[in-house]
């Protein structure tokens, strides 16, 4: 199945874009309660600029998200390169921003949401040779980063394979085959995670739906995913198949009337306050910005040439469980050690 | 002026007390906060950091604990505010510019086995392995442990969970771990993976720093780190220390 080109403005683009600014707004709240300024201006934060040390440009849209990112960056390049930040607050601060890197000159610029990614596209198409690119933490990285020229980008879902591997060892009970339900829109994504859980001996049964699915559509999907007897659920990152209208009408519902494993990749969606996803897994903000700083040293070593088409997969995550889902569920008490942020349970674990 | 709600000798008085009250408040949290032993740790075990660092907590009760997940911020750590005591794999510990006071053993070794665990068929030479002595330092590290001519394309993560999905998504083709780590690895995965054996591939076993301050301060943090072998053994990989 082939995806259609990335609309620049949408619904698909705005929902997915949506979704993963909603699951930033989580990991930051499970992440590190009360340890961000939002008045911080990380424009204070740029160190004296040295001469003759190579600059890394970080244009970010949401300043709370950025900070462990943007720390763990710093503290990884500090020795080589100068790591300067840039607010972009909306599409007024762009011309500013846009000057800016015309006078620092960087080296690299670190791309984070797909707003920025979007304004910054625009102005490197008319650049004859852009600095190298790196683009994180926003929604269709695929298709978008082959628009950006001299770019490479790190993909902001965790895998399907890891997950539901975590989860496979965490329960007493048979995990061989796994449902999930997606809009057509998304079938190359879907084949690649078959792909992966194929190698760990996992059957991935998908159900495609229409762009626009009706909560009956959706309902129909998952009656069909449960006759094929799956052992579980895979709920994608998609805020359409998402909504609260769906998860109240259908998702929550079926969850309740089929009590099985429902791997979600939104924290939010994990026991907080009704029983849906027994298990998420999100981006680690701060081993992201690693992520990036061994990109950065990668690029320098190719004379900061980025290959045409290249996507990678985030390397670690934080893990959240539903301790109270996974105990009806079978899970193993000992492996409970195994997970980031532990929710409800006799002994809940919260940052 | 606003109206008092007593007479002015009483407001005066009770205003004084508070003013004691707080300064023995404030005496006695600074007095609590001298005498609290520091320990910074830094060690790659398979558990969460968070779960590492309640277990530490947990296990020597009067100790500040504080678990790193990343060196460059041990290594920054340890230069600013140094604790009494670091516990760290020696490796980490040379890394950062401090020396040794205790090694941990196991089996009567203070160093152990490490091997590359790989996927079957795999063209992917890329090695996986967890930062321990930071990004600059780490190729050196590893082309000494395997005893290679030149250093392998590597890709770090920060902790040893993390390895696993490296080989899952095709990242790298091998990760490089302790052996003692290679059955719970595959209990977790059905990937078809084996083990790559190089001699004399060991790295030392968690060890301690002490910041040999006078006084008792060493002698109560020694006592107290020496039930981790009894009940964090496992864990780290050792079953006393010397």
């Amino acid at each position: 199945m082939e995806v259609a080109p990335l609309p620049r403005q949408g619904p698909v683009w705005v929902h997915r874009w949506l979704l993963i600014a909603a699951m930033l707004w989580g990991i930051m709240g499970c992440h590190a309660e009360g340890a961000f300024r939002p008045s911080l201006d990380v424009r204070t934060a740029n160190s004296p600029r040295r001469a003759q040390v190579p600059m890394v440009v970080v244009l970010s849209q949401n300043q709370r998200a950025v900070l462990p990112f943007q720390s763990a960056l710093r503290a990884e390049l500090a020795e080589d390169f100068d790591v300067w930040s840039c607010p972009i607050e909306s599409a007024v601060d762009w011309p500013e921003a846009q000057r800016l890197i015309e006078e620092w000159r960087p080296v690299v610029v670190v791309l984070v949401d797909n707003p920025t990614a979007v304004l910054y596209r625009n102005w490197a198409a008319n650049r004859k040779a852009p600095p190298a690119a790196i683009l994180v933490m926003s929604a269709f990285v695929e298709e978008l980063q082959p628009t950006i020229p001299n770019s490479v980008a790190v993909a902001f879902e965790s895998p399907a394979v890891t997950s539901l591997v975590a989860v496979r060892s965490l329960l007493e009970r048979r995990i061989n085959r796994v449902g999930v339900l997606y809009r057509e829109h998304f079938g190359n994504f879907i084949e690649r995670q078959r792909r992966q859980l194929a190698e760990e001996r996992i059957t991935l049964v998908s159900e495609s739906l229409t762009m626009r699915p009706s909560p009956a559509e959706l309902r129909r999907g998952l009656r069909r995913l449960r006759r094929e007897g799956v052992d579980a659920l895979w709920v994608t990152n998609d805020n359409v198949l998402l909504s609260k209208g769906m998860l109240a009408s259908v998702w929550l519902p079926f969850a309740e009337r089929y009590p099985m494993p429902i791997v979600v990749g939104v924290p939010t969606l994990v026991g907080h306050q009704v029983h849906f996803g027994l298990y998420a897994a999100a981006p680690d903000i701060e081993a992201l910005g690693v992520q990036t700083a061994d990109l950065v040293i990668a690029l320098s070593s190719r004379g900061y040439h980025a290959d045409a088409r290249q996507v990678l997969p985030p390397l670690a995550a934080r893990t959240y469980v539903d301790w109270e889902l996974a105990r009806n569920l079978g899970a193993k008490p000992a492996l409970k050690t195994n997970f980031d942020i532990v929710i409800g349970g006799d002994q809940g674990r919260k940052p | 002026m606003f109206p008092l709600p007593c007479s002015r000798r009483t407001f005066l008085r009770g205003s004084a007390a508070a003013a004691v009250g707080c300064a023995f408040e404030f005496g006695t949290r600074r007095a609590g906060a001298r005498e609290s032993l520091s320990l910074f740790a830094f060690v790659p075990v398979l558990e969460r950091p968070q779960a590492f660092q309640d277990a530490l907590v947990l296990a020597l009760p009067g100790v500040e604990v504080t678990v790193f997940g990343r060196f460059v911020d041990f290594k920054s750590s340890m230069q600013g505010r140094a604790p009494d005591a670091a516990l760290a794999l020696g490796v980490s510990l040379e890394a950062a510019g401090v020396p040794i006071h205790l090694r941990g053993y196991a089996a009567g070794s203070a160093t152990e086995e490490y091997v590359v665990l790989a996927k079957q068929g795999s063209q992917n030479t890329t090695l996986g392995v967890t930062d321990v002595v930071g990004r600059t330092a780490l190729p050196a590290m590893v082309t000494r442990l395997l005893g290679l001519s030149e250093a392998p394309a590597l890709q770090r993560v920060l902790k040893p969970a993390d390895l696993l999905p490296l080989l899952q998504l095709d990242v790298a083709g091998g990760v490089i771990i302790p052996a003692r780590h290679v059955v719970a690895l595959r209990r977790t995965t059905e990937l078809s993976l084996y083990v790559r054996r190089y001699s004399g591939a060991q790295l030392s076993r968690a060890a301690l720093h002490f910041s040999q301050r006078p006084g008792t301060r060493e002698t109560l943090l020694r006592n107290s780190l020496e039930v981790l072998p009894r009940v964090m053994g496992s864990t780290l990989g050792i079953d006393q220390w010397k």
